[in-house]
C-alpha cells in the first residue's frame, strides 16, 4: 500500500515535469503563421477580398513586410493590424498566448489567375515568409444591368447597385464640349463611398461641373424596378485631338446595407454592411477633325455657337487719352484656349496688348462661355479714326461649317488737347487734365526732414491739455464767483461806499442855498445809509444812537464816531434852521462828510 | 594716449557724417537745373540722393515723380506722386500730376461713385489738409472753453445765446476733429503699394504654383492687406484680393 502510494506520487511528479517541459518547448518553438482569404472561392472581379496573415506563438511583436508585386490584384487598404491574447491557468501557474493579425483589402483587376506573393514577417531576429496564394477570378456582374433584363425581387441587396457613366454624345469635333455624367443607381441603402479608380482625361480640357448627389437625386426605372439615381460627378470634356478616345472605367468601393425604412431620409448613412466594388463600362468617344477647307483667317480654336460684339467706351477723346475697345464673345462652347482677334491699327493709333476676362458655366447640359478682351487704344494725333474691323471665327458643329462675326464702322474722333481740357477722373470729378504733367517745384529753401504735423508740436499739445490742467482752477474760480455774487449782505457792503459817494455827489449839485434842506437831507442820508449798507441793516429805522453802537462794535475810533455824529446832527440842524444853510457852510459839510466816509472806509 | 585716440576717433566720425545742413538744398537746386535742361535721369539721381539723407519733403518726391515720368517709368512716377500727396495732400499740382499719370495706366480703374456730399467733404479735406484741420479744431475747442467761461460772468439776457453758441461750437469742434482723424488715417504710409513692373500676375496664394487671378499692369495701386515672406497680400480697387511678389511693387 505504501509502495503503491509512492509509485503514484512519483508518476504524478513525472507527468507534471513532462507537462512543464512540453509547455516550455512549446513556448520556445517557432511562431505559427497562417494566411486566410475571404472569400476563398467563387471570387469575381467585382468583389472586395480580405487577405489576412495570422501570427501565433510569437514571443515578440512581429513586423510585417510590404505586400508588393500583386498579380491581377490591387490593394485597396491595409495592412490593418489586430491583436488578441488568450490566458491559460494551470497547476504550474498562468500563461498567455498572443495572436497577431494583419489584414489587407484587395480587389481583382480582371478575370483570370491572381497571385498574392509571399510576404515577409519579422519576429525578433528571424524572418519568415508566407506561401504564395493563388486564386482564380471570374467576371462579376458589376456594371449597369442590361435593359430589359428583369431583376428578381428577392435579389441580394448588393446586386441592386449599379454605377453608370455616359457621354452626352458619342461623336464630337475637336474642341467641342461633351458632357460626361457618372450616376450611381441603387435600391438598397449605400454609403462610405471611396473612389478606387478614375479615368485619365489627359486628352481633354476638363471643366468640373458642380454636382450635389443628395440634392440632385431622382427616381428612375430600370428593368421594371424603381431605383434611386445619384449623379456623382459631371465633367465637361473638350477633346484636344482627333481619333477614337477611350475613357477608362470608374471604380467605386461602397458599403451596401439593408434597405432603410425611409429611403428619402439619411440615404448615405454610415451603417455597417457589405463592402462591394462597382465599376463602369469603358466609354469611347469618336473625335472628328475640324475641316481645313473654308477656314477663316480669324479662326483661333472656338467650337460651338457664338455671338460677337464690339464697342468703344467712348467715341470722342483727346490726343494721348486712352480709349477702351471691348470685344465680347459668348455662347455655347469652350473659349478658354481661344486667342484674341488680331487688330491692325491704322497710323495714329497705338493699341496695347489686351486684357481678357472669361467665365464658363453649364446650362441644360451645355457649356456656356463668355470671353471679353479689352484693348486700350491711345491716339497719337488728332483726327477721325476708323477702328480696324474686328473679326472672330468659330466652327459650328451642328452646321458642320465655319462662321465668322465681323464688327466694323467703329469710329473714334480725336481732338488735340490744349493743356486745359477737361478729362474724366476715376472719381468722376472733372479736373484740369492737360497733355503733360505740370512742371517741377522750383521753390527752394530748407527741405523738411519729415512730415512734421502741427499736432506733433509741443505748443499744440500744451494747448490741447491746458483746459484739462486749468479745469480745477476754473472750478475754484467759478465757485468763488458764485459765492460772492450769492451773498447779498456782502454785495451790499461792497457797494456801500459807491452808493454813498453817488448820493454825496447828488447832494453837491443841490448846494445852492435855495434847496439847503434837500442838500443836508441827502448828506445825512448818505452817511446813515452807508452805515446801514455796511452793517446790512435797513436805514429807515436806524437812529443815530444805533449807528453809534454799530460803529463802536466794529472798533471805530471814538473821535471818528463823534465826527460822524457831529456831521449828521449838523445836517439835521441845518435842515430846520435855514439861516445856517449857507453855501460856504454846505461846502464845509460836504467836505467833512466825504472825509468821514473816507476814514470810515479805512477802518471798516 | 587712449584719450588722444578717442578724440581722433570722434573727429573722424564727425567728419564722416555728411553735412546735412545745406547739401540737400544744393542737390535740389542741381536736380532742378538738370530737369530744366532735359537731363531727367540726372535730375532723378539728384532727387534720390536727397532722399538718402532722410529728407521727406513733398517737393522732392514731386520733382522726382516728374523726372521718372519723363523717362517713361509710369509706376515709379505714380509711387512718388503718391508719397508727395501723403506729405502734402492739399497741393493741387501733386494731385493733378498724379491724376494725369494714372490716366496713362493700362488698367482702367472704375471706383464706386460717392454721394455728392461725401465728395464735397473729401475735397474740402484735401483743400484744408491735416494741419489746418487740426488748428481749426483746436481753435474751436478753445472757443468752446471761452464761451463757457464767459457764461459765468455774462448778464442774464445773454444766457440763452451763450448756451446755443456753446453747443454750436462744440459740434463744429467735434466735426473738425473727426475730419482731421479721418484725414490722418487716410494719410498713413504703408497702406498701399504701386506696381512697378510692366505687368504682374496676381496669384491666388503666396507662391508661384498658385493660380493666376488677374494680371495687373504698371502703375496700378493696390491696397496692402498682409505680408508673408517675399509676398504681399493685396486688394484690387474692385475688392478682389490676391498675392504679388514683393519685388514687383513698391510700398507708398
Amino acid at each position: 500500500m505504501m509502495r503503491s502510494d509512492l509509485s503514484r506520487t512519483a508518476m504524478r511528479l513525472v507527468f507534471f515535469t513532462l507537462l512543464w517541459f512540453v509547455a516550455l518547448c512549446a513556448f520556445a518553438a517557432d511562431p505559427v503563421i497562417r494566411t486566410f482569404l475571404k472569400p476563398n472561392s467563387g471570387i469575381t472581379d467585382t468583389q472586395v477580398l480580405q487577405f489576412t496573415i495570422q501570427v501565433e506563438k510569437a514571443d515578440q511583436n512581429p513586423s510585417i513586410g510590404r505586400l508588393a508585386d500583386l498579380q491581377n490584384l490591387g490593394a485597396l487598404s491595409g495592412p490593418s493590424p489586430g491583436r488578441s491574447t488568450q490566458i491559460f491557468s494551470g497547476p504550474s501557474g498562468t500563461t498567455s498566448s498572443t495572436t497577431y493579425t494583419f489584414t489587407w483589402s484587395l480587389r481583382a483587376l480582371g478575370p483570370g489567375e491572381a497571385i498574392i506573393p509571399p510576404v515577409e514577417i519579422q519576429v525578433g531576429e528571424t524572418t519568415y515568409r508566407t506561401q504564395p496564394v493563388r486564386l482564380k477570378v471570374t467576371a462579376g456582374s458589376s456594371a449597369q444591368p442590361r435593359a430589359g433584363v428583369p431583376v428578381p425581387p428577392n435579389q441580394a441587396p448588393e446586386e441592386q447597385v449599379f454605377l453608370k457613366a455616359e457621354l452626352s454624345q458619342r461623336e464630337a469635333f475637336v474642341g467641342e464640349p461633351v458632357l460626361l455624367t457618372l450616376t450611381l443607381l441603387a435600391r438598397p441603402q449605400v454609403g462610405d463611398l471611396n473612389w478606387v479608380d478614375r479615368p485619365d482625361f489627359s486628352l481633354f480640357w476638363v471643366e468640373q461641373v458642380p454636382t450635389d448627389p443628395e440634392r440632385e437625386r431622382y427616381v428612375t426605372e430600370l428593368a421594371g424596378e424603381q431605383y434611386y439615381a445619384f449623379p456623382l460627378e459631371r465633367r465637361m470634356l473638350v477633346p484636344t485631338s482627333q481619333g477614337s478616345i477611350t475613357i477608362d472605367p470608374y471604380s467605386l468601393q461602397l458599403v451596401v446595407t439593408a434597405r432603410s425604412r425611409d429611403l428619402f431620409k439619411d440615404f448615405f448613412s454610415r451603417d455597417r454592411g457589405k463592402r462591394i466594388l462597382r465599376k463602369t463600362e469603358p466609354l469611347t468617344l469618336k473625335v472628328k477633325p475640324l475641316p481645313s477647307d473654308s477656314r477663316p483667317r480669324s479662326y483661333s480654336g472656338a467650337v460651338g455657337e457664338f455671338l460677337m460684339s464690339a464697342e468703344l467706351d467712348r467715341t470722342e477723346a483727346m490726343v494721348d487719352d486712352a480709349v477702351a475697345l471691348r470685344v465680347t464673345v459668348e455662347g455655347e462652347g469652350f473659349l478658354k484656349p481661344v486667342q484674341p482677334p488680331v487688330l491692325d491699327p491704322p497710323p495714329g493709333l497705338r493699341i496695347q496688348e489686351p486684357n481678357s476676362e472669361e467665365s464658363t458655366t453649364t446650362r441644360s447640359g451645355k457649356m456656356v462661355s463668355r470671353k471679353t478682351w479689352e484693348w486700350l487704344i491711345v491716339p497719337a494725333s488728332p483726327g477721325e479714326f476708323a477702328i480696324p474691323e474686328v473679326r472672330f471665327g468659330w466652327f459650328d458643329p451642328k452646321a458642320g461649317r465655319y462662321r465668322e462675326g465681323i464688327e466694323k464702322d467703329l469710329v473714334l474722333t480725336v481732338v488735340k488737347g490744349d493743356g486745359a481740357a477737361a478729362g474724366a477722373r476715376p472719381g468722376g470729378r472733372l479736373v484740369p487734365q492737360g497733355t503733360d504733367i505740370q512742371y517741377i517745384k522750383l521753390v527752394e529753401g530748407d527741405l523738411e526732414l519729415g512730415s512734421r504735423r502741427i499736432h506733433g508740436e509741443g505748443w499744440f499739445q500744451l494747448l490741447v491739455l491746458a483746459p484739462v490742467l486749468l479745469l480745477p482752477a476754473g472750478i475754484g474760480a467759478g465757485r468763488w464767483y458764485a459765492r460772492r455774487t450769492g451773498d447779498l449782505s456782502r454785495v451790499r457792503a461792497r457797494k456801500a461806499r459807491s452808493r454813498a459817494r453817488n448820493r454825496l455827489a447828488a447832494a453837491g449839485k443841490r448846494m445852492d442855498g435855495v434847496e439847503g434842506s434837500v442838500f443836508h437831507e441827502e448828506v445825512a442820508r448818505a452817511l446813515v445809509e452807508y452805515v446801514g449798507d455796511r452793517f446790512d441793516r435797513s436805514s429807515s429805522g436806524l437812529t443815530y444812537d444805533d449807528v453809534e453802537r454799530l460803529l463802536v462794535s466794529r472798533s471805530v475810533p471814538a473821535d471818528l464816531v463823534r465826527r460822524f455824529r457831529d456831521c449828521v446832527e449838523a445836517c439835521d440842524f441845518a435842515r430846520y434852521v435855514p439861516a445856517s444853510s449857507q453855501t460856504g457852510r454846505q461846502e464845509e459839510t460836504l467836505r467833512e462828510a466825504r472825509d468821514v466816509l473816507a476814514q470810515m472806509e479805512k477802518v471798516l | 594716449m587712449r584719450v588722444v585716440a578717442g578724440i581722433i576717433a570722434v573727429c573722424l566720425a564727425v567728419a564722416a557724417v555728411p553735412s546735412v545742413a545745406g547739401e540737400p538744398e544744393t542737390l535740389f537746386r542741381k536736380g532742378n537745373e538738370a530737369y530744366a535742361s532735359g537731363r531727367f535721369m540726372e535730375a532723378a539721381g539728384y532727387y534720390q540722393e536727397i532722399l538718402r539723407y532722410g529728407i521727406k519733403d513733398p517737393r522732392v518726391e514731386y520733382n522726382l515723380g516728374n523726372a521718372v515720368f519723363k523717362q517713361g517709368h509710369l509706376g515709379e512716377a505714380i509711387l512718388h506722386y503718391r508719397r508727395a500727396a501723403l506729405l502734402d495732400p492739399s497741393d493741387g499740382e501733386i494731385e493733378g500730376n498724379l491724376t494725369f499719370a494714372e490716366s496713362k495706366r493700362a488698367d482702367r480703374v472704375v471706383r464706386p461713385e460717392s454721394a455728392a456730399i461725401v465728395k464735397w467733404l473729401v475735397r474740402l479735406q484735401h483743400r484744408l489738409g491735416p494741419d489746418r484741420q487740426a488748428g481749426t479744431a483746436l481753435a474751436l475747442f478753445w472757443a468752446v472753453i471761452l464761451v463757457l467761461a464767459a457764461g459765468l460772468v455774462l448778464p442774464g439776457r445773454w444766457k440763452a445765446w451763450h448756451g446755443w453758441a456753446a453747443v454750436a461750437l462744440t459740434v463744429a469742434a467735434l466735426v473738425m476733429a473727426c475730419s482731421w482723424w479721418f484725414t490722418m488715417n487716410r494719410l498713413q504710409p504703408n497702406r498701399t503699394a504701386v506696381v512697378l513692373v510692366a505687368e504682374v500676375e496676381i496669384l491666388a496664394g503666396p507662391g508661384e504654383n498658385n493660380a493666376t487671378l488677374v494680371v495687373a499692369h504698371e502703375g496700378l495701386d493696390l491696397v496692402i492687406r498682409s505680408f508673408r515672406d517675399d509676398w504681399i497680400q493685396i486688394a484690387l480697387p474692385d475688392g478682389l484680393t490676391g498675392w504679388v511678389p514683393r519685388e514687383a511693387v513698391a510700398i507708398v
